[in-house]
Formats: structure tokens, C-alpha cells, sequence
């Protein structure tokens, strides 16, 4: 048998040979020194390696790590921020649309089927019209935030769990 | 820690105790060190990068799914905030990466009179820090925290035989290396 090569005394060192492949080893290093030194080498790299290597963080870590936790639990992930901005944009651009928009001549060559509530539209005009426009358009406006609402606790509960943590350290706090 | 205390505490962590995130912080904390310690050269990077490993295992703490052991799991975590440290930094993660390469040729050898003073822990405390970053990662795994080959693969993305490769390879080099300085010394 030619010496062990390298990967080979890694792999009996490691106990990942077979029964054959260890006993052959095995008999080849009781006969060769040169193995032998290099297995020795081996065992002794494999002795440092185990070794701790003084890599210890303060006694407080933990301490630190729990202000870290709890101020992220705090606060709302960027990308919920981001997404209620995003809506809060969709809202104001659709009542900008409405606003220069004449929606009033397009509905018109539209077929009675598809008819959109003209006083709905115009609620979301502008919001001067909305609050002439009586008691209807503010139904309309509790409705969505009832939706924006519902859709905002779906998104903290399920989606983002974290914020389910916030949520309910601010309600035990309280 | 046992599996299923271990499963009740995060479904309490969850359910907005979160207090009882400070037990898995005590519990793996030498994990991540070991990890991050090896994988990161400045020191005054290295507690920060500890605390971000846990900060992300908390806000991500939902999307573990008792699949994996919580140690891979985190280990992972650990791994991939220190590769993508390394990386924002160009800092070379493996032995073909080209800054590694550059990095190597401006290192120049090594002066014997370091060899001299320095016993073999130190000595192979530097040799290790001259390796590729990846080779840091999966050598600590393996010798300090005792983790085997699959189980290095699930935590660094490796294939099986990468793993094996990287491992006897940064043995190979490092041996070769030491029984040069002996030589000298």
C-alpha cells in the first residue's frame, strides 16, 4: 500500500470510513512511521482546533440583547411602514384622479350595468364635498377604514408575528 | 434544553413573553459567538454582529418551524449575518474568491521571529485567521461546536461534499503551515 494521502487520515480521523478502509489504515500505519507522523500531526491540529479560542462575549450579552429585542418589538417593521404608506398614497391619489378627472362625462357612455354611484365618486372628491354631501358619504368612509382597519390587524397577526409581540406588550403594559 | 421545553418557550416568546427570549440567548450564545468570532477579524465589530444574530432570530422567530434543531437554525442565521457583513465589506469568503487572492500576495511570509515567541495555540490562532472566511466558518463548526457534516451544509447552504472539501482542505493548509513554522522555529 502507497502512503496515506491526506484526505484519507482526515477521514479515519473523522470516523468516516468503513470497517475495510479503517482496518487497512490501520494496518498501514503500524508499518509506516511516515503515516504515522502525519496522522500524529493531524491529531495534534485536531487537539487546537477543539480548543476554546477565547471568544467569549461580556457577562451582560444577554441584557443588551433583550433591550435590542424589546425596542424591535416596539416598533413597527419597515415594511409594514412602507405598505401603510403605500395605501395611504393610493388613497390620495385616487381622490386627486377623481378631483381633475370628469368622471361624470365617462360614466355616462358607460352601460347601465357598470354605472358607478355618482354620489360615491363624489364624496371622494374633495373633502369639502364630502361633508356636503350628509350623512351617506361619511358611511361609506367609516366603512373603509373599517376594512383598512381589519386588513392592517390581518397584516400584524399573520403576516408579521412580531408586531403581534408589540401589540401585546402595549396591552399588557397597560 | 430539551425539545419540547424548549418548543413551549418559543410558543410563549410568541405569544408575547418575550422574556423568555433571554433563556435561548444564554442557551446559544457561545454558539454564535464561536461563529462570529472566528468569521470576523475586527473585534469591535465582533458584539454588535453577536447581538444582530439574535435581534434577527427574535423577528424571525415565527418562521421556525421545529423542522430543524434550534442550534442549526440560529447557527445559520449567525453565518449568513457574518457573510453578508463580509461581503457589504469585501472582505474574501473563499480561497478562489480574487480579493482573497490579492489579499495573499500582499501578505507576503510570515517573519520567523514571530514563530519564535509565539507557542502553538497562538500560532494557529493566526494560520486560522489567514484562511478564507468560509474555512473559518466550517472548521469552528465542526471541531468547537461539534456539528457533523449535514449538519454544516444546513447551516452554511454548502453541499456535502463543499463541506468536506473546505474541511480537509483548511486542515491540509493549516498542518502544512504549521509543521513549516516548527521547522523553522
Amino acid at each position: 500500500m502507497n502512503h496515506i494521502d491526506d484526505e484519507k487520515i482526515q477521514a479515519y480521523l473523522d470516523q468516516e470510513l468503513d470497517d475495510a478502509e479503517r482496518d487497512e489504515i490501520e494496518a498501514h500505519l503500524t508499518s509506516c512511521s511516515s503515516c504515522r507522523a502525519a496522522k500524529r500531526q493531524y491529531q495534534l491540529l485536531y487537539q487546537g482546533l477543539g480548543r476554546g479560542a477565547g471568544f467569549y462575549l461580556p457577562e451582560n450579552f444577554s441584557v443588551k440583547v433583550m433591550g435590542n429585542v424589546n425596542n424591535a418589538a416596539r416598533s413597527l417593521p419597515a415594511g409594514l411602514k412602507n405598505l401603510f404608506i403605500a395605501l395611504f398614497g393610493v388613497v390620495v391619489g385616487i381622490n386627486t384622479v377623481l378631483y381633475y378627472f370628469d368622471y361624470r362625462a365617462y360614466a355616462k357612455t358607460m352601460s347601465a350595468d357598470w354605472k358607478v354611484d355618482m354620489q360615491l365618486l363624489d364624496s371622494f372628491k374633495t373633502l369639502t364635498t364630502l361633508f356636503n354631501q350628509g350623512i351617506e358619504p361619511f358611511v361609506y368612509v367609516i366603512l373603509i377604514l373599517l376594512v383598512l382597519a381589519l386588513f392592517d390587524r390581518w397584516v400584524l397577526n399573520r403576516i408579521h408575528p412580531l408586531t403581534r409581540l408589540s401589540l401585546n406588550n402595549s396591552s399588557n403594559r397597560a | 434544553m430539551d425539545d419540547d421545553s424548549q418548543k413551549e418557550r418559543i410558543e410563549r416568546i410568541l405569544g408575547g413573553d418575550t422574556n423568555h427570549f433571554r433563556f435561548l440567548v444564554e442557551r446559544y450564545q457561545v454558539l454564535v459567538s464561536h461563529i462570529v468570532f472566528r468569521m470576523i477579524s475586527n473585534r469591535a465589530e465582533r458584539e454588535d454582529l453577536c447581538q444582530e444574530v439574535f435581534t434577527r432570530a427574535f423577528q424571525n422567530l415565527a418562521k421556525f418551524r421545529f423542522q430543524a434543531k434550534f442550534s442549526t437554525w440560529i447557527a445559520a442565521i449567525a453565518y449568513n449575518v457574518c457573510v453578508n457583513h463580509l461581503k457589504k465589506k469585501r472582505i474574501p469568503l473563499y480561497e478562489d474568491d480574487p480579493f482573497f487572492i490579492q489579499h495573499r500576495a500582499a501578505e507576503g511570509p510570515l517573519p520567523d521571529v514571530r514563530v519564535e515567541q509565539a507557542d502553538l495555540v497562538e500560532r494557529l490562532e493566526r494560520e486560522i485567521a489567514g484562511l478564507p472566511a468560509v474555512f473559518r466558518a466550517v472548521l469552528t463548526l465542526y471541531h468547537l461546536d461539534g456539528c457533523r457534516y449535514e449538519e454544516i451544509g444546513s447551516i452554511t447552504g454548502l453541499p456535502l461534499g463543499t463541506v468536506k472539501s473546505y474541511l480537509y482542505r483548511a486542515r491540509k493548509e493549516l498542518k502544512t503551515k504549521l509543521a513549516r513554522e516548527v521547522a523553522l522555529s
